[in-house]
């Protein structure tokens, strides 16, 4: 947060108190009160928060709100301050309500005085009528000036709280001076208003003048000027302001409504993101958990899959196999090729190499014999030394084959 | 219980957890997490997880007891920034005296987020912000809000970018109220 930003955060927190120190004499308060006072403002405060803040207000910067005047324990509210808000106020370009009030005054008076001149008891001056009249015409024009530049400069102040490039700060603290000068206005348009009662007591005079038979007709047809003038300005005004203040009220309601800590606490990360950096914000990083596969993952998909099966298994009903023993087979080992190949090599010829290897191993299966018969051939590897016969069935146990028959002759 | 560990409903309610899943009041397995909260709780922390349960709030989630990696940071920190810019877009966007808190956040008709976060409607301050952590166009910002709705924070509740927000966001709003909480005691 910027210097400027930050004081003028602290004018904002202390609005109340400054104002009530405004009021006292020389702006001047001792410490324990001022520490009174922070409390009564903030009762949610704690003794050490309340010293914190005092001691925040006497060493604001550029310059201290409240001037520590140590010697007799007091302290002043810095003239800077009311200059500041004096000038903030001046800068809105919106005419006071006290000046409207005045010119309003103006006109009730005169509207009076005409009024006390017809009923007098003689001859009534009409020169004087006519010289009120025109005090009334000047106010009238007076206040349709006022309406149109307090027009514009609530358009222009609307403009100026829109814009997203004035400090937020700045803003804030514009929108509550507006609301300030804007507050006594509103009660001042109001049906009932002030302003309404005046107007009508003044067309009610203006119309005594034109049903009084004494009087001339130049005077009659001022008095009928100066009623419609009336009625034109009076309408003006109120509907200048209340389309005014239709523009402006979203955006006062904006920054005046309360902000919430998530508001509040919404916009300190944002800032601290723009000064430092997200690095700063220390945001928990367990926000988030694990998001499919990663190299590093400390849990893989895969070891994921694996534990649903192990846990999928656990749950399913183990069924139980009978085993019996009567069915047990007996181990066979594998046959030999190598020594079988040498064998056969050793004879001049065997008729059916087939047959000669299931005589020799009676209990294996056919299966494993038929693949000892080929592995023996490509281990003796002389396709010539071969002599293929006649289809011949083989049949050992349930299995059975019906192959041409091959012999070996060296 | 073991019945449903043993069903592949329970494979995709701890897969939806250790992805981030916020299972909420309304989710159907609320009352099956809160029934057997310890059991689970001992489960996770075998793990390395601790089952959190905000009971106010009224959603379970799951916490890593070990630190993240980088990626993580990223999505959190992305995933928390696109939230502080939601709250100070409606709190610039929302003109009547209404109070943005998490009950306004939670209104079940959503926030036109699409339309709010997007580049086009975005003031450049903010919209900086997003460039800075990553987000960089609105795809992006989409993307985050789809990754948001895979841990239950957000649903996006019809195709012109209306989105609502969760229970589940109240961790963010939580976090959102520490800096102000923050900001208050560096002051005071």
């Amino acid at each position: 947060m910027s210097r400027n930003a930050k004081f003028l955060t602290i004018l904002l927190e202390n609005e109340e108190l400054l104002a009530s120190i405004a009021q006292e004499s020389e702006h001047r308060l001792s410490i324990l009160k001022l520490k009174e006072r922070i409390s009564q403002f903030n009762p949610e405060l704690n003794h050490e928060q309340i010293d914190k803040r005092a001691d925040k207000l006497i060493s604001s910067e550029p310059f201290p709100i409240l001037q520590d005047f140590s010697k007799d324990g007091d302290v002043v509210l810095h003239e800077k301050i009311t200059e500041l808000f004096l000038w903030l106020s001046n800068q809105l370009y919106i005419v006071h309500d006290k000046i409207i009030q005045t010119l309003v005054e103006t006109i009730d008076l005169a509207s009076n005085e005409i009024r006390e001149e017809i009923n007098s008891e003689g001859k009534f001056n009409t020169y004087l009528i006519s010289i009120k009249m025109d005090e009334m015409f000047r106010a009238l024009s007076q206040l349709r000036n006022i309406s149109e530049q307090n027009k514009r400069a609530i358009a222009t102040q609307t403009q100026n709280l829109r814009d997203k490039n004035v400090d937020y700060e700045f803003r804030k603290l514009t929108a509550g001076i507006i609301e300030n000068h804007l507050e006594p206005l509103r009660m001042m348009i109001n049906d009932d208003s002030f302003i309404v009662q005046v107007i009508d007591d003044a067309d009610t005079t203006l119309g005594i003048i034109r049903g009084n038979s004494t009087i001339s007709e130049d005077l009659k047809s001022k008095s009928l000027r100066l009623s419609k003038d009336m009625s034109r300005t009076s309408t003006k005004t109120r509907e200048d302001h209340l389309s005014a203040f239709k523009s402006i009220q979203p955006f006062l309601d904006a920054f005046l409504k309360k902000q919430t800590d998530l508001v509040v606490g919404s916009q300190k990360a944002l800032n601290i993101m723009n000064q430092f950096g997200v690095k700063h914000l220390d945001i928990p990083s367990r926000i988030t958990l694990i998001k499919g596969t990663r190299a590093n993952n400390i849990f893989s998909d895969l070891a994921f899959k694996k534990w649903f099966i192990r846990v999928n298994r656990s749950a399913e009903e183990v069924q139980l196999k009978p085993i019996s023993v009567e069915q047990a087979t007996t181990y066979v080992p594998p046959i030999p090729i190598s020594r079988l190949s040498v064998n056969i090599s050793t004879h001049s010829e065997v008729q059916d190499l087939l047959i000669f290897i299931m005589e020799k191993y009676p209990n294996h299966e056919l299966r494993y014999c038929i693949k000892a018969m080929v592995d023996c051939m490509v281990k003796i590897n002389n396709f010539n030394r071969l002599k293929f016969g006649e289809i011949t069935p083989y049949v050992r146990g349930k299995e059975c084959l019906e192959v041409a028959s091959i012999g070996y002759e060296r | 219980m073991r019945d449903r560990i043993g069903s592949g409903e329970f494979q995709k309610l701890l897969w939806g957890l250790l992805k981030g899943e916020h299972i909420d009041i309304d989710s159907e397995d609320y009352t099956y997490l809160e029934e057997g909260f310890t059991d689970f709780q001992n489960s996770f922390r075998s793990l390395g997880f601790n089952l959190k349960h905000e009971l106010g709030s009224g959603f379970f989630y799951l916490q890593r007891i070990k630190v993240a990696d980088s990626t993580e940071k990223r999505h959190a920190n992305q995933i928390s920034t696109l939230f502080f810019i939601t709250v100070q877009v409606l709190q610039d966007k929302e003109t009547s005296k209404i109070v943005i808190d998490l009950p306004y956040l939670l209104n079940n008709n959503g926030f036109p987020l699409e339309h709010l976060l997007s580049k086009r409607t975005l003031p450049n301050h903010l919209s900086r912000i997003f460039n800075g952590i990553g987000i960089k166009s609105d795809e992006d910002m989409i993307s985050v809000l789809t990754r948001m709705q895979s841990m239950k924070m957000v649903e996006k509740i019809s195709d012109n970018g209306i989105w609502r927000f969760r229970r589940g966001i109240a961790r963010l709003e939580q976090l959102a109220r520490s800096y102000a909480e923050e900001t208050r005691g560096e002051e005071e």
